[in-house]
């Protein structure tokens, strides 16, 4: 059965490894990927600790229908304390890792402790092994995962690993598989890294029986037909989710420059379009029937010849908009080396936007910067500053450290440049104009982030009807919903929708480009339960399921507060609320977000959500989630 | 609600005023016939039509 996927324990210190079975009441109560990943990180961390100490704990997992026939089964989630913000640290990535690993036996990996020296696991069939890393130690994401199939001489084996920049403890290094996919958000790299984790690398051909397969395999027609149907399943297997940067740029709901302007004007150089020039074809994950991602080789002077993949949306915006570049083969390049050296592209673009501002103003200087200039839209400046970030040289080294740690070695006046909450730097995106999606950043648990939150189809106009249908499923809301973005009525209920919604799909193991995240029609609460009836065999009504969403969402708050997040940390940096939005249509331009406004916006969500005022779940709240006496230590 | 629409097919939706129309087959540019915004159009497969971006020196309060 799909549920015969076991827990494996492995204290890295010792050595010692245990292989546990995963109790059928925790699967019903959290499912698997993130919502169980949050229960085993509340229940093995110790609060307080050093994230970059052996005492940090690290989850990797697969969704509960990871490696299944359900549409795009294909995410890791990694877990633990963020070494960037010192909060949850929570990544997710596509790509064949998680289906594999489920294929080896796993679901849940526990990696505690650190070893003395590198290494990285082997995991087959069934069998963990702790093998030497040292060879690996130094080597890049690429290098690493093609010297462990060599080593062990099977090309199908899938691999993570971590780059230079986990090496080094970049506070947002990732963990990568294959070229493209990458766990980019928390530092989950420095964590690996930290623990001396080189890589995990998995091979399996143990099958997974599905409760019901020929429904399931009826099931799954229907709804690759309805998910690669639409028009944006479409435009996304023609050119990703770059596509969304027309959207974006065209209205004014870009970051740019840092934060100084909210469009980048005359940017035909970097839309998506041009991937036709570089692009020898697209590719997608595990299960997945929108091949979303670009391969491409680079055709240019400098960097020609390059191979990489993508670049998403968030790379456009990173080494695009935040640095004011229209360099489409600057783009493509700082998009190829961040997978290749092991960095956050997010992180990465938005720190270098703000050290450049930074160096604008004055605040910073050559000094500060070994002699670089730090201009916007000089694209060899931001392949050196990418370069000296990933191997903490020179002003890299200082941005290397986050937000958190970049501003004790910087001047106090830096603090109100920086795009972030929590420590963690936004996406490209710029929320003056919505607020629906600055109470999304605000407030997600991870920091400023677009993929735990985000009704990003607030931006279509959609009408009543269509809102009302979406919103009021699988929990009744018979609240005021607005079809304008720059409302602030409704918007804390769609927030809190879109929490439950993507926490759900992280559950699953399922990509969020096949749930209502940048469409409409894509699969939710009602299609989660089919594919949970027809494949594990879990009975589930869709109000069940939102429940374990939030049993889960509640747990990770409780993360947090248990760390020392308090309602201040649901908060927007001063630039939201003060500096107007210069450009874009009239509907978004001179827009800044209304602090009173914000500040009901949260009342209404806490309240949604069964919090006090404090940003804190109330007794009743984790009594009727069943999670008053965690950590219950059930595994 | 509806995911297999044909009836949209070549449509292109305005981010301006958000109403939808049928740009010209094949046309690179073309006016948003209710609020006049001129878009710059591309064609990612036969029939479908995608905004690509505005024509920047007639965006409206345009300033660089």
């Amino acid at each position: 059965m799909a549920l015969k996927r076991k827990l494996a324990v492995i204290n890295l210190s010792t050595g010692e490894i245990k292989v546990q079975e995963i109790p059928r009441e925790l699967r019903e109560k959290y499912l698997g990927g993130r919502g169980l990943d949050i229960y085993l990180l509340y229940n093995y961390l110790k609060p307080g600790v050093d994230p970059l100490g052996p005492e940090n704990v690290c989850c990797i997992s697969a969704g509960i229908l990871g490696g299944t026939p359900a549409s795009a089964s294909a995410r890791t989630h990694i877990m633990g304390k963020s070494p960037l913000t010192g909060y949850l640290g929570s990544t997710n990535m596509g790509g064949f890792f998680a289906p594999e690993l489920r294929y080896a036996g796993f679901d849940h990996l526990v990696l505690l402790g650190a070893s003395k020296k590198p290494v990285y696991l082997w995991i087959n069939n069934g069998k963990i092994e702790i093998r030497d890393g040292s060879r690996l130690w130094g080597l890049d994401t690429f290098e690493t995962q093609e010297a462990i199939r060599d080593e062990l001489g099977d090309p199908e084996i899938k691999a993570l690993a971590i780059g230079p920049a986990g090496e080094k403890l970049v506070r947002f290094a990732n963990v990568v598989t294959g070229h493209k996919n990458a766990a980019g958000r928390t530092g989950m790299g420095a964590l690996l890294g930290s623990k001396k984790v080189k890589a995990v690398a998995v091979r399996g051909t143990m099958g997974i029986d599905l409760a019901k397969p020929e429904e399931a395999l009826k099931y799954d027609k229907e709804m690759c037909k309805r998910i690669a149907g639409t028009k944006f399943g479409q435009i996304m297997q023609r050119y990703g989710t770059a596509f969304i940067y027309g959207v974006t740029n065209s209205t004014g709901l870009v970051r740019v420059n840092n934060f100084q302007k909210n469009q980048l004007t005359e940017s035909e150089a970097i839309e998506c379009e041009n991937m036709d020039e570089h692009s020898v074809g697209t590719s997608g994950c595990f299960g997945c029937q929108l091949h979303c991602r670009h391969r491409y080789v680079i055709k240019d002077d400098r960097w020609g010849g390059t191979f990489g993949e993508g670049p998403e949306y968030t790379s456009q915006g990173a080494f695009g908009a935040e640095v004011g570049c229209t360099d489409f083969a600057a783009i493509l390049y700082g998009n190829h080396l961040v997978n290749k050296l092991g960095i956050d592209t997010l992180e990465t673009g938005s720190l270098m936007g703000w050290a450049m501002e930074l160096y604008e103003r004055g605040i910073i200087t050559k000094k500060d910067t070994g002699g670089l200039e730090l201009k916007f839209g000089d694209a060899d400046t931001m392949i050196k500053l990418v370069q000296q970030i990933a191997n903490r040289e020179g002003i890299g080294d200082i941005l290397a450290e986050g937000y958190n740690g970049a501003m004790k070695r910087l001047p106090a006046e830096a603090a109100k440049y920086c795009i972030q909450v929590k420590g963690m730097s936004n996406l490209h995106s710029d929320e003056r104009p919505t607020p629906a999606l600055a109470l999304n950043i605000a407030t997600a648990t991870r920091g400023s982030d677009h993929l735990r939150s985000r009704p990003a189809i607030d931006l279509y106009h959609l009408p009543e009807p269509v809102l009302r249908k979406i919103y009021n499923s699988p929990i009744p809301y018979d609240g005021p919903l607005s079809s304008s973005y720059t409302d602030y009525e409704g918007k804390p209920w769609q927030v809190v929708w879109h929490e439950m919604c993507y926490m759900a799909v992280d559950c699953l193991g399922v990509c969020k480009f096949h749930t209502v995240f940048l469409s409409p029609t894509m699969p939710a609460f009602d299609e989660f339960c089919e594919w949970l009836r027809l494949i594990p065999g879990i009975e589930m009504t869709p109000q069940k399921l939102w429940e374990v969403a939030e049993r889960a969402y509640n747990l990770e708050r409780l993360f947090n507060n248990r760390e020392g997040a308090t309602r201040q940390d649901d908060w927007l940096v001063d630039r939201y609320f003060d500096e107007p939005t210069p450009l874009g249509f009239d509907e978004v331009r001179g827009k800044t977000i209304d602090r009173k406004k914000l500040k009901a916006m949260i009342d209404e969500y806490y309240q949604f959500h069964g919090w006090d005022q404090k940003g804190r779940p109330k007794a009743e709240t984790l009594k009727r989630l069943g999670i008053e006496n965690e950590p219950s230590h059930a595994v | 609600m509806k995911t297999d629409d044909k009836s949209r097919d070549g449509e292109v939706r305005c981010l301006n005023c958000f109403e939808r129309f049928r740009p010209p087959a094949k046309s690179e540019r073309t006016l948003c016939p209710s609020c006049g915004v001129e878009w710059r159009i591309s064609w990612p497969f036969p029939g479908t039509a995608k905004i690509r971006g505005p024509v920047w020196e007639k965006y409206p309060g345009a300033k660089k």
